[in-house]
């Protein structure tokens, strides 16, 4: 190798491949997502961030929160569930059915209240067979994929994370390490504005042995002169002070970084992530491709 | 393998025009006051990024530390420590050490050292704009790339300043044949304007939208590593081994195809942010990442076959940086393709496994490897005396430093990630589980303290030696004015130098060598003559 010429040009061959590999291909299939408008409630996903929040974001994105905590929610495998959500006409052949498929029904007892689930935790082809029997009866039912992992089983989502979830963050904060939980989710798991201010302000008042950084610089901290503000911070009822016995009134910040923690909800499903409907047998192509998805 | 071996000065000496060549003496010195400054500027940047990492480790045992104060804390210390580190400390001492080899395998001397001069100051007022404007709160968010909108420009034609004079550099060198090190010299200064470019393009000026931030930011990361610091790395290891061991490299078709290989593969070989990325990236990863490992293993088989059994050479004092540089390399690549393997990144993904990789190789390969060709280079162009105590005191603290810190942060990674997948075990019951061995790395960051202070000390000292000897040799760079400084090396380093030159010897280049050490041996006695009329003058 001593054509220096030849060598560069190896090496420009190198930095455009790799370019097309990792910043030209991703952008092929996520730069085109838009999100996505619901027609029958005329909800969009990722619904739209207030004002607050969007604010939020950057107090969040300028404190480096995501050195601790990831906003990404793994899934480990799925199975299915299938659910009857009306029973239709053929009582009697839905309840032999029922015998013979459910556990939680006994043969001969009053049909159980809807929705019942038939069956949980199995393949999808015992679910799909399990549909198509009950479907015959003219009796509404389908399979559900439930997502299974530690990250689900710990209440951080209902689902896995996928792109679409991102689409309105500037920038995207994935974060990489755990030291603190995953906060995905915290806008479900937590709704309580009040407690993410007075964690804000010392996390040990919140949880005991925390090891996450005060941000006290994020409140107000006033004399108590006669009856405290209503604005005060509040756990359970009582006053949360300093150390020289102050209120602690949040300012505009802790308020857009407390807004923008609560608009983070990993709740509602997607197609693309597992979650989604199966009602019969002409819909099991469908599944197919879906278990596709759902095993990468 | 008698290919390798002459490294081209036989070429060297028939090229038309060039019949004497420069002797090593004037080499060092075109790019004495750049480096050094560039150096000891790294130095500077390494000991600040020590004390700032240093500080959040203490965090983990006194979360309240500092709480008052918006700009020091731990989210914003964290991005600053690595910024200091990674731009401050390793871009700049590659490029310091960069320079030189160019200059030294090349044997032409550096073209423009004022203008290196002028880029290195505008790349430590870009580190610095980005530095406080992180503290400020204008940090990207993203890992490796935080670097604040208005710093990138500054630290882009800075870069373009440095890595344009080095490609010049290059074109005028007088061995035509090239060798090992001067590849990876190539591709790490051309690729990192790629990659800046993209990244502050599409992530901060027209940004692009949802997870493909996330692929661009983590390929530039990779790219930063692997590629840029990690092949600067890699050429310092390709040069020095060798060298000093005074073995010619074992296999050149060996090393040509680990380096198309490493530099095809290892942009791309870290590129694993978990689940949201579509998982063609994470598998298009794994896949790279094997491939890079076996560069890395190759590159060990080519050094183990050059090494030949002298292995107790490698402990000298000149090769133990180096050496323990490409033993880091060759366990982080093997650690990071078992980590692209999904089986293990299901375990390790979230966990401290990630810092204790990040800091085998940023640490334990690409620090380790730069300190030792940056101590190197100072005992040509600066002069330190041999057997330098301090060095000796650094190498062993900063062994322990980057051992103590992957060794802990990894097992500490291995326990938090078991204790995660099991989801009856409470979140707070895993951070414990972490937070133990968080607590222990302050300990392995007191090391990295201490030695980054050491180096710090040993650039200085020097450094100022340097400057106290010839102080002309920092205003009039490359000129003929620094004969006194040649007069100070006379007794220290005149036979170190005869043979420092290049990786193994011919014998057209001794005969070459005849006839320049004649003129520089007249040249020193007319230095030595000027300067006995200095002293004379001042008494």
């Amino acid at each position: 190798m001593n054509n220096g010429l030849l060598l560069f040009f190896g090496i420009v061959v190198a930095m455009v491949s790799s370019w097309f590999g990792f910043v030209h291909s991703p952008q092929l299939q996520f730069g085109t997502l838009v999100p996505e408008v619901d027609e029958a409630s005329g909800a969009t996903f990722p619904s739209p961030r207030s004002g607050a929040a969007i604010r939020g974001l950057d107090i969040y994105r300028q404190n480096g929160c995501a050195s601790c905590h990831t906003q990404q929610v793994r899934q480990e495998s799925y199975d299915f569930t299938v659910e009857i959500s009306d029973y239709g006409d053929n009582t009697d052949q839905v309840a032999e059915l029922l015998a013979t498929y459910s556990s939680n029904y006994e043969a001969g007892s009053e049909l159980p209240a809807l929705p019942f689930n038939v069956v949980e935790g199995v393949d999808l082809g015992t679910a799909n067979r399990i549909v198509k029997k009950i479907s015959a009866t003219e009796a509404a039912v389908m399979a559900q994929i439930v997502p299974h992992g530690p990250d689900i089983e710990r209440g951080w989502g209902i689902r896995r994370t996928v792109g679409a979830d991102y689409l309105l963050d500037k920038p995207v904060m994935l974060g990489n390490q755990r030291i603190g939980p995953d906060l995905a989710n915290i806008g479900n798991r937590n709704p309580d504005a009040n407690w993410h201010y007075v964690h804000l302000f010392q996390p040990r008042k919140a949880v005991e042995d925390s090891v996450m950084p005060s941000y006290p610089f994020l409140f107000d901290r006033i004399p108590v002169n006669g009856k405290p503000d209503v604005k005060a911070l509040r756990l359970k009822g009582e006053l949360v002070t300093d150390a020289e016995g102050r209120q602690i009134i949040p300012r505009a910040a802790a308020k857009d970084l407390v807004a923008y923690l609560l608009s983070l909800r990993l709740d509602t499903t997607l197609f693309e992530a597992p979650g989604l409907v199966v009602a019969s047998d002409e819909e099991s192509e469908a599944t197919d491709v879906e278990d596709e998805a759902a095993s990468q | 393998m008698s290919e390798s071996n002459d490294n081209g000065n036989v070429a060297g000496v028939s090229t038309p025009g060039w019949e004497v060549e420069i002797p090593v003496e004037e080499l060092d010195r075109s790019c004495q006051a750049p480096i050094m400054l560039m150096l000891w500027k790294a130095a500077g940047w390494l000991f600040l990024g020590a004390c700032f990492a240093l500080l959040n480790s203490v965090r983990f045992h006194a979360p309240d530390l500092l709480a008052h104060c918006p700009w020091l804390s731990y989210g914003r210390i964290a991005p600053a420590a690595s910024v200091a580190f990674v731009y401050g400390f390793a871009l700049q001492a590659a490029l310091a050490v960069a320079l030189w080899l160019i200059v030294r395998l090349g044997k032409s001397t550096l073209a423009e050292p004022g203008y290196a001069l002028l880029g290195a100051g505008f790349w430590n007022l870009g580190v610095f704009i980005a530095f406080i404007g992180i503290l400020a709160g204008d940090s990207t968010g993203y890992a490796l790339f935080d670097l604040p909108k208005y710093a990138v420009p500054i630290l882009y034609v800075a870069y373009l300043v440095l890595a344009g004079l080095g490609l010049t550099t290059f074109l005028r060198r007088q061995v035509r044949k090239l060798y090992v090190s001067q590849w990876y010299l190539l591709a790490a200064l051309v690729w990192f304007p790629w990659i800046l470019a993209t990244a502050s393009l599409l992530l901060q000026h027209f940004p692009v939208r949802g997870v493909t931030q996330i692929a661009i930011s983590g390929w530039y990361a990779t790219g930063l590593s692997n590629i840029v610091l990690g092949g600067i790395a890699l050429a310092t290891i390709f040069y020095l081994i060798p060298k000093l061991l005074k073995r010619p490299l074992h296999s050149e078709g060996m090393a040509i195809f680990a380096f198309w290989l490493f530099i095809f593969f290892g942009s791309g070989a870290g590129v694993l942010s978990g689940s949201t990325v579509p998982a063609w990236v994470s598998s298009l990863s794994a896949v790279f990442a094997f491939f890079t490992c076996l560069a890395g293993v190759l590159v060990g088989l080519n050094l183990f076959q050059t090494i030949g059994g002298d292995w107790n050479k490698l402990l000298g004092s000149d090769l133990r940086f180096v050496s323990l540089g490409a033993v880091a390399f060759i366990a982080s690549v093997i650690l990071g393709a078992l980590n692209a393997h999904s089986s293990i990144a299901e375990i390790t993904q979230f966990t401290l496994v990630l810092p204790a990789l990040q800091q085998l190789a940023l640490g334990g390969f690409v620090m380790m490897t730069l300190i030792g060709g940056a101590y190197y280079l100072l005992q040509n162009i600066g002069g330190s005396e041999e057997g330098n105590g301090l060095v000796g005191l650094h190498f062993w603290v900063a062994l322990v430093g980057v051992g103590l810190t992957v060794a802990v942060l990894g097992l500490g990674g291995l326990i938090q990630g078991q204790t995660m997948a099991d989801a009856s075990i409470p979140f707070n019951a895993v951070t414990k589980s972490a937070l133990n061995f968080l607590r222990m790395e302050t300990v392995g960051s007191l090391f990295l303290f201490a030695g980054s202070v050491l180096f710090l000390v040993n650039v200085g000292r020097i450094g100022l030696k340097t400057l106290c000897c010839c102080p002309c040799g920092w205003l009039i760079v490359g000129g003929d004015v620094t004969d006194e400084y040649e007069s100070e090396e006379d007794g220290e380093d005149g036979e170190d130098e005869e043979d420092s030159d290049s990786v193994a010897s011919s014998e057209t280049k001794k005969a070459a060598k005849k006839v320049t050490r004649k003129k520089v041996a007249s040249k020193k006695k007319a230095a030595s003559k000027k300067k006995s009329a200095k002293k004379a003058a001042k008494k």
